[in-house]
């Protein structure tokens, strides 16, 4: 791992840590709603300014807050089309899967590859520290799971091509 | 500094608010949905759910012995204790269109404040023509009143609220109260103060000198009134916000909230933070040692499939796995806070 | 391992139990492949020992006016019948007199390598006796977007000299990643072919920027992968065992290629869904769960709580 990541987990992390300080918040403007402050917006003063901790270019992670519920969005570098298309689809499998990653959102935010919603209800059933912790591990397996996926399409292609060829010189 | 930690339900269920009688011999509290269960040695004894929504916040008045609650379905209900048919609940008619978020009795008795998502604060009383608890509304705010705090001679009321703002308001209602000690009409502003963040919580000081706040800024304001013109002072500190701020003497204000740790802070020459209150111990907590080994082995192998580790991580150290939600007086020098953890803690310093 | 039978092996068991082990069972058994070649195998009730194979392949008759005639006449000489309506040729055997059953076996399964292949027979053999200049460009159509390009071509140091055979594959996948896994795979056949002794060199360019050979015949912008192309020199075909292989090869190579498009895309899938696991069980680590003695439901719909 570069020696630039390190502090870049650290940042998303205490930012994090501090973004997730959530309370319950029913809706001010319809009666005896309460939902996710982040996501309807209704109400200006409840949302906290969006922070964008930016590592490269691509690769950038959006922390929106609100008094209830923070909205955390990642984008995943791709660094070309097999990139591209590893991302899309693992971000497309784990979003199918979102009923069981209680916390994963089912459309990330517009510019982003993966996005997960965090409630103050998932706060109440969850140990805040650990949340965070799968949340850093996540952005980091999924980089490093990209990178060595399309590594080992590439191995798997040389070895399958190879076979073939040594065939003709044989 | 000993303190006493109580599961009083379930870690995944959690404790919304608590209060407790004049004694301190009962408690009354809510699991995070809309019973109110009152304890009694920590045994329950009474179980209401006249509420249909979660109760957000409860009071109980050590002279009246009267319970308050108030919820997110809208409603406020008094509660009066009777030895034959338990605690009683009588309607108030709060007249808000929203959620209501937190409660307390004025000192005297004769009156309560409601905080709600109506941007409002029904000042709450009783009319004996009607029998009736009735509702005055203080209508300043601009967003959802989070916190509500009234001045010892039960007269002045202080609220925070998430449009950033700490306010002080005349709660004077003709006919309740004796004298009126000021000229300020009901529901109009003596003072406003301002957070960089949602005021979360406000307090009281003991005599009614001192008003504390604190906001979603990490930070904690303390107003003195003792010389004419208010003198506001201001700290900012590097652990998360408070949420709620109780007075434990003129000198001395205890804050609890996200950090999980209630936090002192003491005043000399002026307010300063002095320290946590939780404080690491070595022996660390009791151990539950008494499973069989079948049980062991069983929760080993569960635990691996469903986390992919033999056992659970070591707990934090802290006497509370939660933001604390709730957090009330118990006695001199004593308090006890409440988190979705589902523990009370007695606190003393 | 990673190679791709030519045959079915569907038919090879068929034929094979009749063949040599002397089964006696009438069927009507129909197998297709992902070239889209049909094979139906007949065997009447009271003429058990007659086995008949029915075959379709695509572009039958270009095959069959460029050699495919040829080695049904030579191959298959004896055993042409009359095709069923859908099928273009079919072969006819008795089992009670096959002279040498292995041999015809390997034979009638090898069917469809041996009429695709012999195009390219015909063009190894014009470029093994040095009359390679005269070959004529020859394009199989064999899928609806991709095509076979054989032709000759010169020695660029020498254009008189026609050394080579160039056969060019247009290659097309209809699934986006697909397409992205299959350039990723044809790259590494022009990268690894400059690694491996002897291997007949492979280009592979983008759909737009065909190879010059071809460039007149293919639309500008057909959307398609790419083309890769083989040039088959003399070596690679000098004795008649080198021969029959570089055609096996060649006849097989869009079917290899799809074969370990489709293993490597499954691969993935298989590490995606041990990675999302592994991540589901770090998550279950944060969330809280109850100590006590839990009400759980029978599949009846009984509940009881556990105790121990």
């Amino acid at each position: 791992m570069s020696a630039t990541y390190q502090p870049y987990l650290k940042c998303v992390r205490s930012t994090l840590t501090a973004a997730l300080c959530l309370r319950n918040f029913p809706s001010q403007v319809v009666e005896r709603h309460n939902k996710p402050e982040v996501e309807v917006r209704g109400s200006k003063e409840l949302l906290l300014n969006p922070i964008t901790i930016a590592r490269t270019e691509q690769e950038k992670c959006l922390i929106e807050g609100s008094v209830n519920s923070v909205r955390v969005s990642f984008a995943i570098k791709q660094a070309d089309e097999i990139e591209r298309i590893l991302c899309h689809k693992f971000t497309r499998f784990l979003m199918q899967r979102s009923d069981q990653f209680v916390i994963m959102r089912r459309k990330p935010a517009d510019g982003y590859s993966i996005s997960f919603l965090i409630t103050h209800t998932h706060l109440e059933k969850m140990w805040k520290a650990k949340l965070v912790d799968f949340i850093i591990t996540f952005m980091e397996d999924i980089n490093k799971e990209i990178s060595a996926m399309r590594i080992a399409l590439n191995a798997r292609a040389r070895i399958v091509a190879e076979e073939f060829l040594k065939d003709f010189a044989a | 500094m000993a303190s006493q930690v109580q599961q009083v339900v379930e870690a995944t269920v959690g404790v919304s608010c608590h209060a407790w009688s004049g004694d301190r011999k009962e408690v009354a509290l809510c699991p995070n949905n809309n019973e109110l269960r009152i304890l009694s040695g920590w045994k329950e004894k009474f179980k209401m759910d006249e509420h249909d929504m979660l109760i957000s916040a409860i009071d109980w008045h050590p002279e009246s012995n009267f319970i308050v609650t108030c919820s997110h379905d809208r409603n406020a209900f008094v509660w009066n204790y009777d030895e034959d048919e338990g605690w009683k609940p009588s309607l108030v008619i709060l007249r808000i269109e929203r959620a209501a978020l937190c409660v307390q009795w004025s000192p005297d008795g004769q009156k309560f404040a409601v905080g709600s998502s109506a941007k409002c604060i029904p000042v709450c009383y009783y009319e004996k023509d009607n029998n009736w608890w009735v509702s005055k509304m203080i209508k300043k705010h601009k967003s959802t009143v989070l916190s509500v705090a009234w001045h010892p001679n039960s007269q002045i009321l202080a609220s925070g609220s998430s449009d950033f703002k700490c306010r002080v308001f005349s709660a004077f209602v003709q006919g309740v109260d004796a004298t009126q000690l000021t000229t300020v009409a009901f529901g109009d502003t003596y003072a406003e103060f301002s957070a960089a963040g949602w005021v979360h919580g406000v307090a009281y000081s003991p005599s009614g000198d001192a008003l504390a706040f604190c906001g979603h800024d990490s930070s904690i304001h303390f107003v003195s009134f003792s010389g004419g013109e208010p003198v506001e002072q201001t700290i900012r500190f590097d652990f998360l916000p408070l949420t709620s701020l109780l007075f434990l003497s003129e000198t001395q204000v205890v804050g609890a909230g996200h950090d999980m740790n209630p936090a002192l802070f003491e005043k000399g020459a002026a307010w300063s933070f002095s320290a946590f209150v939780d404080k690491k111990t070595q022996d660390g907590g009791p151990k539950n040692d008494d499973a069989s080994d079948v049980k062991k082995r069983m929760a080993m192998w569960q635990a691996k499939d469903k986390t992919g580790q033999a056992s659970k991580d070591e707990a934090s150290w802290l006497k509370h796995q939660g933001p604390i939600t709730c957090l009330k007086p118990y006695g001199p020098k004593k308090f006890s806070t409440s988190a979705p953890d589902g523990k009370i803690v007695v606190w003393a310093v | 391992m990673l190679r791709v039978e030519l045959h079915s092996s569907i038919l090879e068991e068929a034929l094979g139990s009749r063949l040599l082990d002397g089964k006696r069972e009438p069927c009507e058994l129909s197998v297709s492949d992902f070239d889209d070649c049909q094979f139906k195998l007949v065997v009447l009730p009271q003429q058990e020992n007659i086995l008949t194979l029915h075959v379709h392949v695509p572009c039958y008759d270009l095959l069959s006016a460029n050699g495919a005639a040829d080695v049904i006449d030579d191959v298959y000489a004896g055993m042409k019948t009359t095709p069923e309506t859908g099928y273009q040729v079919a072969f006819s055997v008795n089992a009670n007199e096959v002279s040498n059953p292995d041999e015809t076996l390997a034979r009638l399964i090898h069917v469809k390598r041996n009429l695709v292949g012999a195009p390219l027979m015909k063009a190894f053999n014009a470029l093994k006796s040095g009359t390679a200049k005269s070959f004529e460009p020859l394009e199989i159509p064999w899928r609806q977007t991709e095509s076979i390009f054989v032709q000759s071509g010169p020695d660029p140091a020498n254009p008189l000299n026609y050394d080579r055979i160039t056969v060019i594959f247009s290659i097309d996948f209809p699934e986006e990643s697909d397409r992205a896994y299959c350039r990723i795979f044809l790259q590494q056949f022009q990268e690894c072919q400059r690694k491996v002794n002897n291997a007949p060199p492979v280009v592979f360019s983008e759909h737009n920027n065909a190879p010059m050979e071809i460039r007149d015949k293919v639309a500008a912008s057909s959307g398609i992968v790419g083309f890769v192309s083989l040039t088959i020199f003399a070596s690679h075909v000098k004795t008649p065992e080198k021969l029959a292989k570089t055609v096996d090869l060649i006849v097989s190579f869009r079917n290899y290629l799809h074969f370990h498009i489709k293993a490597a895309k499954t691969n993935l899938h298989m590490r995606m869904r041990r990675k999302v696991d592994t991540w589901k069980q770090i998550l279950n680590r944060a969330i809280q769960t109850s100590s006590g003695p839990k009400e759980m439901k029978t599949v009846t719909g009984k509940t009881f709580t556990r105790k121990t």
